[in-house]
Parts: C-alpha cells; structure tokens; sequence
C-alpha cells in the first residue's frame, strides 16, 4: 500500500468535508463526472463514515443517558416542591386555582382559533409522492439525480437538480410538482406557489397541483384564494376531490 | 444558556464543556419534544429516545467543519427529532399527519440522520470497526464521530504531533476497508 493510495483516500474524506479549496474542488468534481471508480470509492467513503458515526456512539450515549437521570431527577424534585401543604385557606387556593384554570382555558380557546387554518393544512400535507421516470440515459442522469434527491427527502439538494433537469427538458410536469414541493419544504413559500403556476392548468397535474395550491394558502391564511383552488380539485371527483370537498366544508 | 453558547459548548473539544451544552438543551427543550412524541403516539420511553437520538444527531451535525446555523437551536433540534420520530412510526407502520407543537421548519439534508439508522450497511461497517484494535478505533471515532482536529486526536492519543495522527488514521481506515471488503455480503451491501 503507498502513500499515493492514502492521498487517494484522503482527498476524498477533504471533499466529503468541504476542505477543498474552490480550483482542487471543481477539478474533483470534474473528475468525478468522467470517472466512474472515483464515484464508486467516493460512495463507498461515505459509507465508511456512516457506519463509523453508527458504530462510535456508545460513549456519547451514555453519557447522555447520565444527563438525562439527573435531569429526571432534578425534575422530578422541582415538583416536589411545588407540593402545597393542605391546611389553612384551602378554599381560597381552591378558588384560586379554579380562576387561573378558566383563564387559562379562554386563553387557550381564544389562542386556537386563528390557528385553525394552519392545523387544517398541518393535518392534510404530505409531500408529493414522486415517482422514478423512465428516461434516455442520457437526460436519466440530470433527472434520476433530482428524482433521488427528492425521494431521500434532500429538499435542499433537489431543488438545484430539480431545476437542471428542468431546464433539461421542462416537458416533466411531476418533476415540476416536486420543485415547488421542494421549495416549500425548504420554507421558501414564493418560490413554491410560483413553481406551481404552470401546473394549474395542466391536463394530468392539475387537481394535484391545485391542491397543494389551496394547503399553501390555508397556511398563509388565505381562505379565499384556497377556497378557489379546492373548488377546481372538487369538481373532478375522486378521492382528491372528495378531500376537497371536505376540507372546503371545514374551511366554511 | 443561550444558542451561541450552547453551540460552543457542543463544538468544544472537552467533554465537560459538551455535557454542559447537552444539559442545558434538556433544561430548554425535552419537554417540547416530549410533547411532540406524547401527541403522536407515542409514550414517556419514546420521548426519552427521540431526544436521545436528536441529540446524537445534532452533536454530529454541528461539530462538522462548514456546519452554519441558519435557523434557531430549538427549530434545528425540532427538525432533526421530529424527523427521528416519523422515522420510528413509520418503521412500526403508524405514520399519520403529525400535529406539531413548533412551527417553524428548517431543512435537513437526508443524510444527517442516516448515522441513526441500524441498518445492514453499518452495522456491516460497526463490525469492522470493532475487529480494530483499541487506538485504531479511538482514532476514527474522534475523526469522523466527534470530528476532532488532528492536533486534538495527536494530544489524546499522545502522539508526536497531527501528521503521526494522520498517519494513524489513514492506516486505520486502509485496514477497516480490507476487512470490510474481505467479508462475503460486502459487495452486494455497499454495491462496491
């Protein structure tokens, strides 16, 4: 084994890092894209590491399981001494505690009414279901990489693939979908509603599309304009339609 | 303790320092998680696991060299937890809409949980990892656990200096990959 094989290696683990410099790193990554051992060492590296993180946490663990008896413990003697002896002015406690607690509950009701919207959203997204396309090897590459992102939740990582793939071929409505998805999961909100723009009126996509249209503006608060896209879902019928067709019987 | 101070303490190269920051987000944050667990069915021993794993997670996540927080310790922590939990439903087939209890989101990349998961592949790796000898094993799980400096791992281990640590570590990973690659299920698990 020699020096130049570590260096091999080691260059890897740099990258991997995000040590590079900028000029080593574009020279890496054009390596990497003509050759097809270096992707596979790469991968494999970055398995190594994995499983050394899974396999080195013992130490860690249990010296948390340690903090986390003495915060049980702590805990538990906070309580304690909030323990009020019984005896003299029970009743005036007991009246006490009776006021806080309708307080507490008008509070609680008047708190979760604006919210109502957003839990109706919480309750009804789920991230888009993206399927593997079949595609030439070629235009395969830009858009399985965007696919496999996305199906490993990456948001962040898909979103730049996503877009390549698209401006690859931008005839790949589901691809589309799963921008905005993206850019939703990744908290950017303008993003996601303009992504979904050229999918409203899409002949396969279209309910899909205006579903997720109607969730970003419950979330926003925006009943009206939610209320006009679960309108479009609900005539097509199905099971999205029904959903809409409940949600916007929720949302009156 | 603030987040400012509560990544320090994390990133700190000292133990103490570390368990500090750890109790501290226990102090400010478990009974968020905890209730997030108990309102998706999940019990007080789930909740206790959840944040144990979160906090494994995060450990990992922001001692890494380019690690930038972009969102709050408490949203950062909500994610990782939160993610952790669909995780585990999901694996006991009784994933349903989540009712949160914060509402802020922050991306994850999908990698940053994937040193939690017991599946083939590390284990596969964990094995290997104990066939090697005991400072083979401190020198990598400091390396790419903990992720230590050089001169750290070098002080520890009390080597000369950070290029003996170097050598350590590179020598270590040539024999891990032998042994992993002399194991007949290796291919086929790493696709190698």
């Amino acid at each position: 084994m020699s020096g130049n094989e570590d260096q091999y290696w080691e260059k890897i683990d740099d990258f991997l890092d995000g040590q590079l410099p900028q000029e080593e790193r574009q020279a890496f990554e054009v390596q990497l894209d003509k050759e097809e051992q270096l992707r596979k060492d790469l991968a494999f590296q970055h398995q190594l590491r994995q499983g050394i993180a899974f396999g080195s946490q013992g130490p860690l663990r249990a010296r948390l399981n340690q903090i986390h008896a003495e915060y049980q413990t702590d805990e538990g003697q906070a309580n304690d001494s909030k323990v009020v002896p019984i005896g003299r002015g029970l009743m005036n406690r007991w009246i006490m505690a009776a006021g806080l607690l309708i307080g507490a509950l008008t509070i609680l009701f008047l708190i979760q009414q604006p919210a109502n919207n957003s839990n109706i959203y919480a309750s009804n997204y789920e991230p888009y279901a993206l399927k593997n396309t079949t595609r030439s090897p070629g235009q395969g590459d830009l858009t399985s990489l965007a696919v496999e992102a996305y199906q490993a939740g990456n948001y962040e990582g898909a979103v730049p693939r996503l877009e390549d793939a698209l401006e690859a071929d931008s005839n790949q409505a589901p691809l589309q979908l799963a921008l905005a998805i993206s850019h939703w999961e990744n908290g950017a909100q303008e993003d996601a509603q303009t992504a979904l723009l050229p999918l409203l009126n899409h002949p396969l996509l279209k309910d899909q599309a205006n579903w997720y249209a109607a969730l970003f503006d419950l979330a926003a608060d925006d009943v009206a304009a939610a209320r006009a896209h679960l309108e479009v879902v609900a005539t097509a019928g199905g099971g999205l339609g029904a959903k809409a067709e409940k949600l916007l019987s929720q949302i009156q | 303790m603030d987040d400012k101070a509560i990544l320090e303490h994390l990133q700190s190269e000292r133990q103490g320092q570390q368990d500090r920051g750890f109790r501290s987000l226990y102090e400010q944050y478990y009974g968020m998680i905890e209730q997030l667990v108990l309102r998706n069915n999940g019990s007080v021993d789930d909740a206790a696991d959840v944040f144990q794993d979160g906090l494994v997670a995060l450990f990992n996540k922001v001692r890494q060299v380019d690690f930038q927080l972009t969102a709050s310790l408490k949203t950062l922590l909500y994610a990782i937890c939160r993610n952790v939990w669909l995780m585990k439903l999901r694996k006991r087939k009784r994933e349903s809409p989540i009712t949160e209890v914060h509402q802020e989101t922050v991306g994850l990349e999908a990698e940053a949980l994937q040193l939690l998961e017991t599946n083939d592949r590390n284990q596969l790796v964990a094995n290997g990892l104990a066939q090697l000898g005991d400072d083979c094993r401190q020198v990598l799980q400091m390396y790419y656990f903990e992720r230590c400096r050089m001169k750290h791992i070098a002080e520890q281990m009390g080597y000369s200096g950070e290029q003996v640590a170097k050598n350590k570590k590179s020598r270590c990973m040539r024999k891990l990959r032998e042994w992993i690659l002399s194991q007949p299920q290796a291919s086929e698990m790493l696709q190698y």
